[in-house]
């Protein structure tokens, strides 16, 4: 079968403490090709694949029963799988919603101690016990690929994927407007941030589009004293400056900084012209700011220097006045850009191994592995067997400091990286030394160096930032309204994104939704060529009715239904909520529910359009 | 009591003529051809020995063959019914097929040399005694792609060795109000490895948890039982054994056989599973070692599960892809028949994957106004464009 993967990477051992280690792979499969007009390849009889395999998604040939849960994160010992996850991990846990339906990783439990294994495994082999070694287990997995770049890489690329297909339907998006609004007074949606009722009537609004001139309030020296918190960037530099197509990374924060969890919102503002690409992404204590400046077309070398603004803005519970931020932003023209690459060429002799990650590199405290990228010139065939003709030692070689076994990860074509697991209790700005040697069969050597270094801690204002009111443009206020997207689905892209349960849509699937995340808001789909539609599409053609009232009707027909996903979305939210408070009696819908729901609403439509 | 020593042990062949016997006996793939089978024996009703514990040679009648409970414990049920779902202990059965080639070749080893360390793990032992790599390594060294080298081919001919079959079988009644005749399915798994001298099939195919694999580090399972919940997916099983002929060590060459079916005492809520045995210690009935050849049989082990209750589920589209995924990256490739003629050959979904090329780069997404998918927002994410 032709099934191709985007990414496959392989981390071992990764130390498990007190228990040994584990050997962890991560594969993302492309996405499964669905264009009928494709003509189908010729079946060729492929003893290892044969052609029975066949499923929806591109997992589903290698699930033990795609229809009966995604058993996607296996736990192998010997070989044999002895536990199993479902797919929600990788999105909850790990945070890859988009590539969740793609992706298969294994966990090899051979390198854990035997009575480690003897204490996880149960008798009837089917599933672990969930003690503490199991618990160590999952912590070390999530460490490791929580914030790989390389499965980031893949699921921004998913995502934009979905953004990047945007058309415009301005007249189904309107009605949508319309019946969100039309519903305001009665709407669940009024339940969203939970508006203190004591809270001013600003708390009620939401930042717009437009720039108003009006109170806010920033640090500085002029204007009058002001009240409460102001905003804070990092690092606290007064002109931000860029290159093209290089991102650059801010963060905001609050002074004090625990003002933050008090913010009901943040906006942030760019100069519609030049084209200054802003990346959000929200944390729990902080707006972390991806700045990309992208060449529109036509633009002209000699346009540089580009000036620009960066303007941030907050809201705070119990503060009328929006506390605004504001940065210059140079972007400078390109360097000459470098010849091309050619490809690596790798040897069954290798001649080098170097460090390819910017060093220091940063170490985190008990946080998340650091991936360190190693490039060399072997191919990937000396990495493996047993034992593998080249092995690999990395170790830290500051004696002042115990570092935990360090993991070598193979990406493949030369691309090697090592998982450094930095101890909860090492210091602010230590700095630490580290070698890596890759050893050959006839004793040839290959050494790389690098240092690693914790962060200095951060920054707290010695003394309070002087809070200033001003007069200046800031996001004026509109009626709180709800940040979605819409995707419309079709035939020929049923593969694009996933539906409900991690499924691919079908012409029985009238639509679906996925809850807002850091990156991406609440997205509405709506599956253009679901076959009570298409059913009702052709009855309207059979009576030859004109082609206003089919756009009309079809216009309708969407806006509810969209409407009826959004509302599904509140309801949940809602329900969620309630569960938080009385977890036994409450209970959330699942997907299941929402997709009956949604095809018995979607069908009812049809009906009564008839 | 009688000491089972005195008691004479049964002597199959003095019922049947044993070429014919074995050779219809390997083939019984039906519920019907096993119970044939069983009207050719002298074999004591189950209801007339009631099997006791502290003298199994209670009730015992010489000459005849008795229902002996699995493990030499009437109440083997918890040990039996301890899979949920049809596929694990196919599964199972065959770790225990390449535990089988395993060990035949780790006695080779302590034969040729008594000093040898046993290998470290189940791995460890592929790598001594086959010299294949870990299967998801195979398609980087040759195997995967092509041209398949040498490695693959190895490893092919080593999936020859053990071999699951899943086998339709038409069963000749009709069933009332149904228009085909129902289809049953024969699960068997057939493995060239040591095998068991027929005095030790009771001690090691028929046992439950009485494995010596915790003192060996090469072997793969623990629990040495996982493949007995076999016996409760099938109305009857079979089992047809015998130890390679260089490593008797002693024993009695010849062929092991016996039937096992569940057994559901009247009046007794407790059932419990048992096989055909020749002697109160729990003997199966030998075959002469001269029936081998007529079966092909030079070593190894064949169990077949008769009457394999799949339920709903697709065995022909969903088996091959249960067991690569519950062998998700297995010691050693084997064979899988779903009844075709030619067998798909499994080396686990860690092969697979390893075998899906890596894509450097996919830009397949549409460009904005293609018109397949759109998507627009209301506004952008907390962001505010001004001029």
């Amino acid at each position: 079968m032709g099934t191709q993967s985007t990414l496959e990477k392989l981390w071992s051992p990764v130390p498990v403490p007190t228990y040994g280690h584990v050997k962890i792979r991560a594969v993302v499969l492309a996405r499964k090709k669905t264009d009928a007009s494709a003509p189908a390849p010729a079946p060729a009889h492929d003893e290892e694949d044969p052609v029975i395999e066949s499923g929806d998604g591109p997992l589903d040939a290698y699930l033990e029963r795609p229809r009966h849960g995604k058993h996607c994160i296996v736990f192998l010992i010997n070989g044999q799988r002895h536990h199993a996850w479902d797919n929600t991990f990788i999105a909850r846990e790990l945070g890859f919603k988009h590539i969740r339906v793609r992706t298969i990783i294994m966990v090899d439990l051979d390198g854990l101690k035997p009575e480690a294994v003897a204490d996880i495994i149960n008798g009837s082999r089917q599933g672990f016990y969930e003690g503490g070694v199991y618990a160590s287990i999952r912590e070390r997995v999530i460490a490791t690929l929580k914030d790989d770049p390389d499965l980031k890489k893949e699921e921004a690329k998913a995502e934009q994927e979905i953004a990047d297909a945007a058309t415009g339907d301005e007249s189904i998006q309107k009605k949508l407007d319309e019946l969100i609004e039309e519903h305001h007074p009665a709407g669940d949606h009024q339940a969203e941030g939970a508006t203190p009722t004591d809270a001013p009537a600003a708390e009620n609004g939401m930042f717009g589009r437009k720039l108003v001139r009006q109170d806010v309030v920033l640090d500085g020296t002029r204007g009058t004293t002001a009240i409460g918190p102001t905003l804070t960037i990092e690092p606290n530099v007064s002109v931000l400056r860029l290159r093209p197509d290089a991102p650059r990374t801010v963060v905001i924060r609050s002074s004090p900084p625990e003002e933050w969890a008090n913010k009901i919102e943040v906006a942030v503002a760019r100069q519609t012209d030049p084209a200054l690409q802003v990346a959000l992404e929200h944390a729990p204590d902080h707006l972390r700011l991806t700045l990309t400046f992208v060449e529109p077309k036509d633009f002209d070398e000699d346009e540089y220097p580009v000036r620009t603004k960066l303007k941030v803005f907050a809201r705070f519970k119990s503060y009328d006045e929006v506390r605004a931020l504001e940065r210059d932003v140079i972007i400078n023209p390109p360097p000459e850009p470098p010849p091309p690459r050619p490809p690596p060429v790798l040897s069954k002799s290798p001649s080098f191994l170097r460090v390819t990650s910017r060093v220091p590199v940063k170490l985190v405290p008990g946080g998340p592995s650091t991936h360190v990228r190693l490039r060399w010139d072997g191919e990937d065939s000396l990495l493996i067997g047993s034992p593998a003709p080249w092995q690999f030692v990395a170790r830290c070689t500051s004696t002042s400091h115990t570092f935990p076994p360090i993991t070598l990860g193979i990406v493949g074509g030369g691309k090697l990286e090592l998982l450094l697991d930095t101890p909860a209790e090492l210091a602010p700005l230590s700095m630490l030394d580290f070698e890596v040697e890759a050893r050959g069969p006839a004793h040839e050597l290959l050494r790389a160096t690098f240092q690693g270094q914790v962060p200095p801690p951060e920054e707290k204002e010695e003394k309070e930032v002087e809070a200033k009111k001003v007069k200046a443009f800031a996001p004026q206020l509109v009626q709180r309204k709800p940040n979605y997207q819409i995707v419309i689905v079709k035939k020929k892209t049923y593969d694009l994104s996933t539906c409900w349960e991690g499924k691919s849509w079908t012409d029985h699937e009238a639509g679906y939704f996925t809850e807002p995340t850091a990156t991406a808001p609440l997205t509405l789909y709506l599956n253009e060529d679901y076959a009570p539609l298409e059913a009702y599409r052709a009855k309207m053609m059979d009576k030859k009715l004109d082609a206003k009232t089919v756009a009309e009707r079809l216009a309708a027909y969407k806006s509810l239904v969209l409407f009826h996903l959004y509302q599904m979305h509140k309801a949940k939210k809602r329900r969620e909520s309630e569960a938080q408070q009385d977890p036994d009696s409450v209970k959330v819908p699942e997907d299941i529910d929402f997709r009956e729901e949604v095809n018995r609403v979607a069908s009812t439509i049809v009906l009564a359009s008839k | 009591m009688t000491q089972p020593s005195t008691i004479a042990v049964t002597d199959i062949t003095q019922m049947i003529d044993p070429v014919t016997f074995i050779k219809s006996a390997v083939d019984a793939r039906t519920v019907n051809a096993v119970a044939e089978l069983l009207t050719k024996l002298k074999v004591v009703h189950e209801d007339a020995y009631a099997f006791d514990e502290k003298d199994p040679t209670k009730g015992w009648v010489e000459g005849q063959l008795h229902w002996y409970p699995v493990g030499g414990e009437l109440a083997n049920a918890r040990s039996i019914q301890l899979a949920d779902k049809p596929e694990f202990p196919i599964a199972e059965r065959t770790v225990n097929a390449h535990e089988a080639l395993i060990e035949l070749m780790r006695r080779r080893e302590l034969i040729a040399n008594p000093g040898a360390t046993p290998p470290k793990s189940p791995r460890d032992a592929v790598t001594r005694y086959f010299d294949i790599p870990t299967l998801d390594e195979l398609p980087l060294h040759d195997g995967g792609l092509p041209p398949k080298g040498p490695l693959y081919k190895r490893a092919r001919e080593l999936a020859a060795k053990v071999r699951v079959k899943a086998q339709p079988v038409k069963s000749p009644e009709k069933i009332a109000g149904k228009k085909e005749a129902s289809k049953e399915w024969c699960v068997s798994i057939e493995d060239e490895g040591i095998g068991q001298p027929p005095g030790a099939v009771h001690s090691s195919l028929l046992s439950l948890g009485a494995s010596d694999k915790a003192d060996k580090p090469y072997l793969i399972g623990l629990f040495g039982q996982g493949g007995s919940s076999a016996y409760r997916a099938a109305q009857y099983s079979w089992i047809v054994s015998r130890r390679a002929p260089d490593l008797l060590g002693g024993a009695e060459d010849g062929v092991g056989w016996t039937i096992i079916k569940r057994i559901a005492p009247p009046g007794i809520r407790r059932v419990y599973w048992a096989y055909l045995a020749a002697h109160p210690d729990g003997r199966v009935p030998v075959f002469p070692v001269t029936v081998a050849a007529t079966i092909g049989l030079v070593h190894g082990t064949r169990i077949a599960h008769v009457g394999y209750d799949f339920g709903r589920f697709d065995v022909v589209l969903t088996l091959y892809r249960a067991l690569n995924h519950l062998l998700f990256n297995p010691v050693l490739p084997y064979e899988l028949y779903t009844g075709r003629e030619s067998p798909d050959v499994m080396f686990g979904n860690a092969y697979r994957l390893a075998k899906a090329k890596v894509k450097s780069d996919t830009k397949e997404s549409k460009q904005p106004g293609s018109g397949d998918v759109s998507v627009y927002r209301t506004f952008p994410e907390q962001l505010v464009e001004y001029k």
